[in-house]
């Protein structure tokens, strides 16, 4: 008897303490460019999941799950779909990753949310806005951010509110745009828009994105006078441009950006004086009205040393799309995870800041509410600074935009 | 017409930066006879060292040189010495060792990835910099500053090289060396001295190319790549080897990107400069100004 | 038992192997990683006809692997042809624009050729990025082409799981091996040699030299456009930025000169060592220390080239011979080479 004793409770005490460790990690595969040419968007969207998963796991993990934590695993597409493919099949059968978010890049968005599908494995996209993501008829699929044709819709409906709203019109439309599927993605569909809106198209005009010299293109837009100038470019690109146009004293009424690299960090620092009036399209800007938004924007800065982006906004916020499906799943089963994913209807709690109500995905994969601000960037006494200015409700208290800029 | 002259103005501007970035790339190539694939990486660091050193001690970004110019010198000189002297010596009787075109690409890839491991992958540029945006003004004719400044800088580096090569006695050691290896170091120089030396000077070429650069360029782990095909095509358009050649090929590559866009979409004009490449080539082996042995 | 037996065992050893690889790698990861080392192999296999054998340093080979992926995928998603007529039509478009490449480039002498053979391969980059349609042929600019997932079969060039994949690559890569082999003992390959080590010598001796290197681009050509296809059906999605890239076009010449340049058994040896040194580096330190993996993979290709700079087939074969030599209880120095190191 007291030898079964002495044996059972070391035994009853091994139960108990599997018990606990019953909570298997979720395990979430990032698929991002951490070398290469777009390392830097890399970095910013490793940072802000890495943030996201250290207040999920403080504040208890995924309950539903017995409290499993939330674990991620990166890997360098280095911006090549070939890259990017490899790393899938490996996150998928090595590493059993759970769930797979990524990859910035179209180009490698692509091929690797394939992979995820022929496998079952669900798959949040945060940024890639190539409409062509959620249009392939893919079940696992989920895009957080807005899809290009929205942005360009949004950028045409902002350029028309405020054509009303400061009584000045626009005729002229210069496009210029990385040559690269996110820029020609992006002009042919304001080709259309153009057309629709009746504006006349002036210029159209790719630029390689590994220019050194972007004067003879900005001397085209100079010459094609006109009145607004809209563009899709990388960071050193953007920030290029920027200076250039301000070197020619280009006069136009109003330049409109595409994110990307006009959104990045670096780009402020970099263009200082010249980007000033410019007019930017992104998900989210550090002055969204928004519980949450402030603290979540100062702690990333205070441990990054950078603003949220908009692009890290939408990975931040990917990872408590998932914490809420997961906990809706109560499984680790991928078909359960990406049921509970689709009937997603996220609206508040930690980690929504968001600038829109709620998060819903439509039969697509597509987030049905993902919707866009335009900022401009100007200096109100602190400094060049991002201000949201549309959509009209949104619009920064106090500040007037500046539309059209003022002759150089 | 003004458009047309302010982008031949520009492109010649530009272009001789261009030239003045390949120019370390054609001096190693007279000596060594090696294509040095780490040249854009090589620029690059020059790049970093120009931005330290304005951030750090506030000087003049032009008068940079004197800082970037020797730290270059002496990166070039050991990293010839250290990295790909064994490999000259183990390839002795081979006369274009195919083997140092990989040792450099190794290099590139160490070179753009420390690099990026230690200073993370952020656009960098000079806080507060007096040049940048700045232009001369002559009515509608608007000329860039800081490239006017990168031009004459090409200039005078390009002559001040040619003077060393043709009257100092260390120049002329070098230049025996490029055209008879085995002549030379029975004249009792030392080959791998000179390749030391012919290195250590093309990349402080290179960092004084960098220093014209960074006043309206951004510093990135990968910004020497946006220079390194363009340098292969300049020093071959110009003749490998040639110092004038490699400004003219700078120039001619640069008038191309600025003026061609004129006539059509941007993105065209690299196909202008690989055709115009290749049809050099076929027709002229030895690039305008090389001469039929390389020097 | 004599050195031939010996020879022919490990030969059969090692096809067992290959064709038995599968049964023991279950996972896919690592299967997806052997069917792209097998993929680089070939490719490394074709390019060493005219990178190898004629002794010039061609670094644009990713042009013929973009001829061959663009011109299947095209006819496959315009047209429906099967993927395997398009990979011959692939292949002798290759054919002509490498013989076509060929004429003038190989008066050159070595870096201009290696240049002019970047410039041609970057400039066809240049061009598919900047058209959306040649004639009536879909090319999408810088887009790329996606492969839609089609029935899944032989016809469609189209496969479920990874195993039909290797397999495919697999005989490719034994094929051309064998081709390989047969050329380097055929007057062809003691005439490419000859006009690669010797060119006056070779010429004065009546051989016609540019001939000879011209062959032997059409072939490397053709080969190289065949796995361009095999690369588009692998990875459902082509995009000119990744397979014109002048990485792909190094990465060949990398494996050639790692493995022994000019040797049979270089190519497979250059990929065995680089390919896992790229993909595991990268799984390793890809996500703590970013940029460490080319560190890596750039300091192997330093210390490889310094400590053999003929490749690492020359003291592979050595120690084969030696072992083969202990084995049959003879002692015969390494020196003599024949056969699998040629360089």
């Amino acid at each position: 008897m007291s030898v079964f004793r002495k044996l059972a409770v070391p035994a009853l005490a091994a139960t108990l303490i599997a018990g606990s460790a019953w909570a298997e990690n979720v395990k979430i595969g990032n698929i991002i460019p951490l070398s290469g040419p777009s390392a830097t968007v890399g970095q910013q969207g490793k940072n802000a999941r890495e943030m996201a998963i250290e207040e999920i796991n403080a504040a208890g993990g995924i309950k539903s799950l017995g409290g499993a934590k939330l674990e991620l695993v990166f890997a360098d597409s280095e911006s090549k779909p070939e890259k990017g493919v490899a790393e899938a099949e490996r996150l998928i059968n090595t590493e059993k990753v759970n769930v797979l978010t990524g990859c910035w890049n179209s180009a490698v968005t692509y091929p690797t949310t394939a992979v995820a599908e022929r496998y079952g494995i669900p798959f949040v996209v945060p940024v890639s806005v190539s409409d062509k993501i959620t249009d392939q008829g893919f079940k696992t699929v989920f895009r957080i951010a807005a899809k290009d044709s929205w942005w360009t819709r949004d950028q045409f409906s902002f350029l028309k509110d405020m054509q009303e709203e400061f009584g000045t019109k626009v005729e002229k439309i210069a496009f210029v745009y990385e040559n690269g599927d996110w820029g020609k993605g992006f002009a042919g569909q304001w080709k259309e828009l153009a057309e629709k809106g009746g504006y006349q198209v002036v210029l159209d005009e790719p630029y390689p994105s590994t220019a050194t010299d972007l004067s003879p293109v900005v001397q085209k837009i100079k010459r094609s006078r006109a009145d607004v100038l809209m563009l899709v470019s990388n960071a050193a690109d953007a920030i290029l441009l920027t200076n250039t146009l301000a070197e020619y004293k280009v006069n136009l009424k109003a330049i409109i950006a595409s994110g990307g690299g006009h959104a990045d960090p670096s780009f402020l620092k970099a263009a200082g004086k010249s980007a000033q009036y410019l007019f930017d399209i992104v998900e989210w800007e550090t002055d969204v009205n928004k519980p949450g938004a402030k603290e979540a924007n100062e702690k990333y800065n205070a441990k990054y040393g950078q603003n949220l982006t908009g692009e890290a906004v939408d990975a931040y916020v990917a990872m408590y799309v998932l914490k809420d499906a997961l906990e809706r799943a109560a499984s680790l089963d991928p078909a359960k995870i990406r049921e509970a994913l689709a009937a997603t209807n996220l609206s508040d709690g930690p980690g929504m800041i968001v600038g829109y109500d709620s998060i819903k995905f439509d039969a697509t994969g597509q987030n049905e509410n993902a919707s866009l601000v335009m900022v401009q960037v100007n200096d109100t006494g602190k400094g060049l600074e991002r201000i949201t200015i549309w959509p009209k409700s949104a619009r920064r208290a106090g500040y007037t935009p500046v539309f059209p800029m003022p002759e150089k | 017409m003004l458009y047309i002259i302010e982008d031949t103005i520009n492109g010649i501007l530009m272009g001789s930066i261009y030239g003045l970035t390949a120019m370390g790339l054609t001096i190693i190539f007279g000596v060594l006879k090696v294509i040095n694939f780490a040249h854009g990486s090589m620029l690059m660091v020059g790049m970093y060292v120009t931005y330290w050193a304005v951030t750090l001690t506030g000087i003049n970004p032009y008068l940079a040189i004197v800082i970037v110019a020797p730290v270059m010198f002496f990166f070039g000189y050991y990293l010839q010495d250290i990295v790909i002297k064994p490999i000259f010596i183990a390839e002795k009787n081979v006369r274009e060792p195919i083997t140092v075109i990989i040792v450099t690409t190794g290099i590139w890839y160490i070179l753009d990835n420390l690099t990026l491991l230690i200073f993370g992958p952020q656009y960098r540029s000079l806080a507060d910099n007096p040049w940048r945006s700045k232009m001369l003004e002559f009515g509608d004719l608007f000329i860039s500053v800081p490239k006017l400044y990168g031009c004459i800088i090409a200039i005078v580096t390009a002559a001040a090289i040619y003077w060393f090569f043709q009257k100092t006695s260390m120049g002329r050691a070098i230049r025996a060396t490029s055209m008879d290896r085995e002549a030379a170091s029975l004249q009792g120089i030392n080959q791998y001295k000179i390749y030391n030396l012919a290195f250590g000077i093309g990349s402080a070429t290179a960092g004084i190319a960098a220093v014209t650069l960074v006043p309206f360029n951004n510093v990135f782990p990968t910004v020497g790549v946006l220079f390194d095909i363009k340098g292969f095509i300049i020093v071959v358009l110009g003749g490998l080897g040639s110092i004038g050649g490699a400004l003219v090929g700078g120039i001619i590559v640069g008038l191309i990107e600025s003026v061609g866009p004129q006539f059509m979409t941007a993105t065209w004009t690299e196909a202008i400069v690989y055709g115009l490449f290749l049809v050099v080539l076929f027709v002229k082996p030895s690039g305008l100004f090389g001469q039929k042995h390389d020097w | 038992m004599n050195e031939k037996q010996i020879n022919r065992l490990a030969g059969i050893g090692l096809l067992v192997i290959a064709f038995g690889l599968p049964l023991v790698v279950r996972s896919a990861t690592y299967l997806h990683i052997v069917v792209l080392l097998y993929f680089y192999a070939y490719l490394t296999t074709s390019w060493n006809l005219v990178g190898g054998f004629a002794g010039v340093l061609p670094l644009g080979h990713a042009a013929f692997v973009g001829i061959g992926a663009y011109t299947s995928t095209i006819l496959s998603l315009q047209y429906g042809i099967s993927p395997w007529l398009g990979m011959l039509v692939g292949g002798v478009i290759a054919t002509i624009v490498g013989v076509l490449i060929g004429l003038p480039t190989f008066k050159m002498r070595g870096a201009y050729f290696a240049l002019a053979t970047i410039a041609f391969a970057e400039g066809i980059r240049v061009i598919v990025e900047n058209v959306d349609y040649i004639g009536p042929l879909k090319v999408n600019g810088p887009r790329g082409l996606q492969i839609p997932p089609l029935e899944t079969g032989l016809v469609n060039y189209m496969f479920a799981s990874k195993e039909p994949y290797y397999y495919i690559i697999l005989v490719m890569l034994l094929l051309v091996l064998f081709l390989t082999w047969f050329i380097s003992r055929s007057k062809l390959g003691y005439y490419l040699n000859a006009g690669g080590e010797e060119p006056e010598a070779a010429m004065a001796l009546g051989i016609n030299v540019a001939r000879a290197k011209l062959i032997a681009m059409a072939m490397s050509s053709f080969l190289t456009a065949l796995a361009g296809t095999f690369y588009a059906q692998f990875s459902l999605y082509i995009h000119p930025k990744s397979i014109i890239s002048l990485d792909l076009s190094f990465e060949i010449a990398f494996i050639a000169l790692i493995g022994g340049r000019g040797s049979i058994a270089g190519p497979i040896l250059g990929a065995l060592l680089l390919r896992p040194v790229g993909d595991f580096s990268r799984i390793y330190f890809g996500d703590t220390l970013p940029g460490m993996h080319l560190i890596i993979f750039g300091l192997v290709l330093i210390l490889v080239m310094h400590y053999q700079p003929r490749g690492l087939q020359e003291p592979l074969t050595r120690l084969y011979k030696s072992l083969v030599a202990r084995l049959i209880g003879k002692t015969t120095g390494g020196g003599q080479e024949h056969g699998i190191a040629r360089s």
